[in-house]
């Protein structure tokens, strides 16, 4: 294919820089709710997306037919493109480490040497389990995997075979009395083979959550105030991405984000070290993971924030050359119909030195949030998340489990105001995508983080 | 150019290969889109694409398999892989294919003028929505904004006899950003509009309405905890009530235990004002079409009448567990089974206007748009105000920044006190201003 390709590169003659992209996504989705299949998709999804730059304008076009005819239409569709967006300015790409050769997560247990019949045996009975205890209203368990093949070349030299198996488990529980429901839920999501995905085993999972589901039932909604919050590893992902990473990525701040002008300032308490990085760190198999971006880039781990100083945004190769540096390999697509944009891939903080116990006990009135449900954040870096599990602390102890809290912030502030950092460190947020025109499976995590936010609440 | 061939095709071998029904939903679409990022121009985009869902039932066991080019061999491939699925898969009685019924032709869904629009027009018309945002007032800033036009065939066939085809257009827009003065940066606000006809496009006036908001949001502070009224926009109704709602009413995550409102049919679940209805049928609407997914004709439903639940969405396999028929909800693509999912939604206006709702509240905020996640089980939902305004003693107070407002769907849809005669048509939804009272929120 790679050979196939290459042969088409010279119809983009007469254009700044040409680049073929196949990419085959094989998907299976398999879905059980209350006992029921609701899903045994098998999903194939392949074609050539191609991109043009001609006079600082780009175009892009694709296709789903492979034959010879049918992707030079598309490479002139997109120089077409190209043309009719493009300005009086040329534009130079920045420098980028072009990949050349095979990449591909190291995968011990690969996916496929598990037949169908034992991964819908797996969700048949995990959901069984959920729905097993007495107070559990409606279950939910899902498996879904995404293999991916692809191959990327560029008229300036990248030349390269990608592979990507990333396989995700999702649990959902809802507990029901007195007319009021409450929603849990743990998912599980990695880059990597079977085995990777089942660190935590789906019985225990199943028991979590279901449990969880019953306390919240019993659980009082919170006052509405600003306080000392400590986030689990879940919430501090979600912080690193939703509230700062997407301030970051440089076609936003060109926009104007409010990280516009701001490199080498402080713009966080000196705890904080906050990575956006493509190969996975702290263990092999984070659900971000991204060897080669979606430009033919290698990419790299980012220091995005260093002991509180603003480092780096993240860049494609159009922001990389009018910025000065080098790309960051942050170039994505989701499927070969979409263009790459910049996007995040693993974002977290780095650990500190605290264990939880310190830092609970020194917190005379506050909060400790564990566990995410969904997160946004504004071009003022205001964020808002839904927290799975809250409890109050008071004097120094955990106490009661408190249900629908969301937590907001103005998120620089809010990593100003941290004062401690833990020292365990988790990726939790596997299952997670990002949805930016188009989605981009990403991962986040952190250590336990102590600052002030602001708790949404039900009563005064 | 049928499409309808392909179907028969894999209906066909499907039987071949033991299936007892085979369904195969078809699109093939072509869009061209143009979008403008920091302000200018950026990218041209061409595609075409194809797909084709296969579902079949062997022994009432489900397998589905999709695939995105129309080949026999790829077909064949899909279809082989459906039915090892399905006959490893679990039996279920309802797994049943919905019988023919008789379709009429929705009107106004294709405007001829999609088939000539070219990549110069929609350049020409994503220009004239950055020009008139960036032109209202220098401090507007354009994160993104894209202008797409789309047509595309859709068609279903199944063992049964059903067999439908039509041919459909969109043009749809968006234009998101926010105000940035000094080091000041406003809060993120978009507009965006879909519509079947060229003639039907707006977009000076949804560029307009879209710098207007940024701007006004600049200078926000910070407010107070109170329990007072909320005004919600049309754009916020749609976050905070429409998309939870058609989640309750979803017939099978009522039967399955993730609805509040399992067991509500014809009780009353909403202040008396409140009335929304679901309808498919509507000439050029966005959400329309003559068939949904499984091939069945859409319907005209009143959801909520005067706050009294009426109905849940159906497609077949909801419905054959209740022994009715489907009232034509079947959703989605060519890439998963078919889900439900609602059409065009009408919130009934009320007859007073945004300015008289405004002026009786004497404690409150207008919300412009609600950033969280309602759950759709519970209906718990707490999140942030954008573009949120103070109003006291019935008028419209200054700009507020990190304001939550928390509270249950469920509680809430009593407690609505007023809808405004204006509404804001957002895609496939309508709906006016409403007022809301007791609603708990918590300042910074």
């Amino acid at each position: 294919m790679l050979e196939f390709l290459e042969e088409l590169l010279g119809e983009f003659t007469g254009s700044d820089y040409g680049e073929l992209r196949y990419h085959e996504r094989k998907a299976l989705n398999i879905a059980v709710r209350q006992g029921e299949l609701e899903a045994a998709n098998s999903t194939v999804y392949s074609g050539v997306g191609v991109r043009a730059l001609c006079h600082g304008g780009w175009g892009f076009s694709s296709t789903s037919r492979l034959d010879r005819d049918s992707i030079k239409a598309a490479i002139h569709d997109a120089i077409s493109g190209a043309r009719a967006a493009s300005k009086k300015d040329t534009m130079k790409l920045g420098p980028a480490r072009l990949a050349r050769g095979r990449f591909g997560p190291e995968i011990e247990d690969a996916l496929s040497a598990h037949p169908f019949e034992e991964k819908l045996a797996l969700v048949r009975g995990t959901e069984a389990k959920v729905r097993s205890f007495p107070f559990i209203a409606s279950t939910t368990c899902a498996y879904r995997e995404s293999l991916d093949r692809k191959y990327i070349i560029t008229t300036d030299g990248a030349r390269a075979e990608v592979t990507d198996s990333k396989p995700e488990f999702i649990l959902l529980a809802v507990a029901a009395a007195d007319g009021q429901r409450v929603e849990a839920s743990e998912t599980l999501g990695v880059t990597g083979g079977w085995s990777d995905l089942f660190k935590r085993q789906p019985d225990e999972l199943a028991e979590t959550v279901a449990r969880r589901a019953g306390d919240l039932l019993k659980a009082a909604h919170p006052s509405g105030e600003r306080a000392v919050v400590i986030l689990g590893p879940a919430l501090v992902g979600l912080l690193a991405h939703e509230a700062i990473g997407h301030t970051v990525e440089a076609d936003f701040v060109l926009s104007g984000a409010v990280t516009q002008g701001k490199l080498g300032q402080r713009v966080a308490s000196e705890l904080v070290t906050l990575v956006d990085s493509g190969p996975s760190q702290y263990g092999n198999h984070a659900g971000g993971t991204v060897l080669v971006d979606d430009e033919g880039v290698l990419t790299e781990r980012t220091v995005v924030i260093e002991q509180g100083i603003l480092r780096s945004y993240l860049h494609n190769r159009e922001t990389a050359g009018m910025f000065g540096v080098t790309s960051t390999g942050s170039a994505r697509a989701f499927e070969y119909s979409d263009e790459p944009l910049i996007r995040m891939r693993n974002t977290y903080m780095e650990p500190g030195s605290r264990t939880l116990e310190e830092m609970i006990s020194e917190v005379q009135h506050g909060y400790l949030l564990q566990g995410a449900r969904g997160g946004q954040a504004d071009a003022n870096a205001e964020f808002m998340f839904s927290v799975q599990e809250a409890y109050r602390i008071e004097d120094g102890k955990v106490g009661e489990l408190l249900r629908g809290v969301a937590v907001s912030g103005q998120a620089f502030e809010v990593l100003e105001s941290v004062d401690a950092v833990g020292k365990e460190f988790r990726f939790d947020m596997g299952a997670g995508y990002c949805g930016k025109g188009q989605m981009a499976k990403v991962d986040g995590g952190g250590p336990y983080v102590r600052c002030k936010a602001i708790i949404g609440g039900r009563t005064r | 150019m049928t499409i309808l061939k392909y179907g028969e095709f894999a209906v066909q071998k499907a039987q071949q290969l033991g299936a007892d029904e085979a369904e195969a939903f078809l699109t093939q679409g072509q869009e061209i889109s143009v979008k403008a990022e920091a302000n200018e121009l950026k990218l041209a985009t061409t595609h075409a694409r194809d797909g084709i869902g296969i579902r079949v039932f062997c022994e009432r066991a489900l397998g589905f398999a999709s695939v995105n080019v129309f080949d026999e061999e790829k077909i064949e491939e899909a279809v082989r892989t459906a039915v090892s699925l399905s006959k490893a898969s679990l039996k279920d009685e309802h797994n049943l294919l919905p019988e023919p019924q008789p379709v009429r032709q929705v009107a106004g869904l294709y405007d001829q003028t999609a088939e000539g629009f070219q990549i110069g027009s929609a350049i020409s018309l994503a220009e004239e929505l950055l020009s008139t945002a960036r032109g209202y007032d220098p401090r507007v800033m354009v994160d993104s904004a894209s202008f797409n036009a789309m047509t595309e065939r859709r068609a279903v066939v199944n063992s049964r006899g059903i067999k439908a085809e039509e041919k459909e257009n969109l043009f749809y827009y968006f234009i998101m950003g926010m105000a940035r003065d000094g080091d000041e940066v406003s809060s993120f606000n978009y507009r965006f509009q879909a519509t079947r006809s060229a003639g039907d496009l707006a977009v000076k006036e949804k560029a307009r309405e879209f710098a207007e908001g940024v701007v006004a949001s600049l200078g926000a502070s910070k407010g107070q905890s109170f329990v007072g009224t909320v005004i919600l926009s049309p754009n916020a109704v749609l976050d905070l009530i429409v998309q939870p709602l058609t989640f309750a009413v979803d017939a099978n995550r009522v039967q399955k235990g993730l609805s509040r409102l399992a067991g509500m049919l014809n009780k009353q679940v909403a202040s008396p004002l409140l009335d929304i209805e679901d309808d498919g049928l509507i000439a050029g609407g966005t959400g329309s079409a003559s068939f949904d997914r499984e091939g069945l004709p859409h319907t005209k439903v009143k959801v909520i009448e005067d706050g009294i639940l009426r109905t849940y969405l159906y497609n077949s396999y909801a419905a054959h567990k209740e022994g009715r028929t489907s009232t034509g909800h079947a959703s989605g693509g060519a890439r998963s089974v078919p889900a439900i999912g609602p059409t065009n939604m009408l919130v009934r206006p009320g007859d007073k206007s945004k300015e008289e709702l405004i002026s009786e509240v004497k404690r409150g905020i207008l919300v412009t748009r609600f950033s969280g996640f309602p759950e759709p089980a519970s209906g718990e939902f707490s999140g942030v105000v954008k573009g949120g305004f103070l109003i006291e003693n019935g008028r419209l107070g200054r700009p507020l920044i990190e304001t939550m407002v928390s509270g249950n769907l469920f509680e809430m849809l009593p407690k609505v006190s007023g809808l405004s005669r204006e509404t804001e048509s957002l895609g496939s939804v309508i709906a006016p201003y409403v007022m809301v009272d007791e609603m708990a929120i918590t300042g910074g």
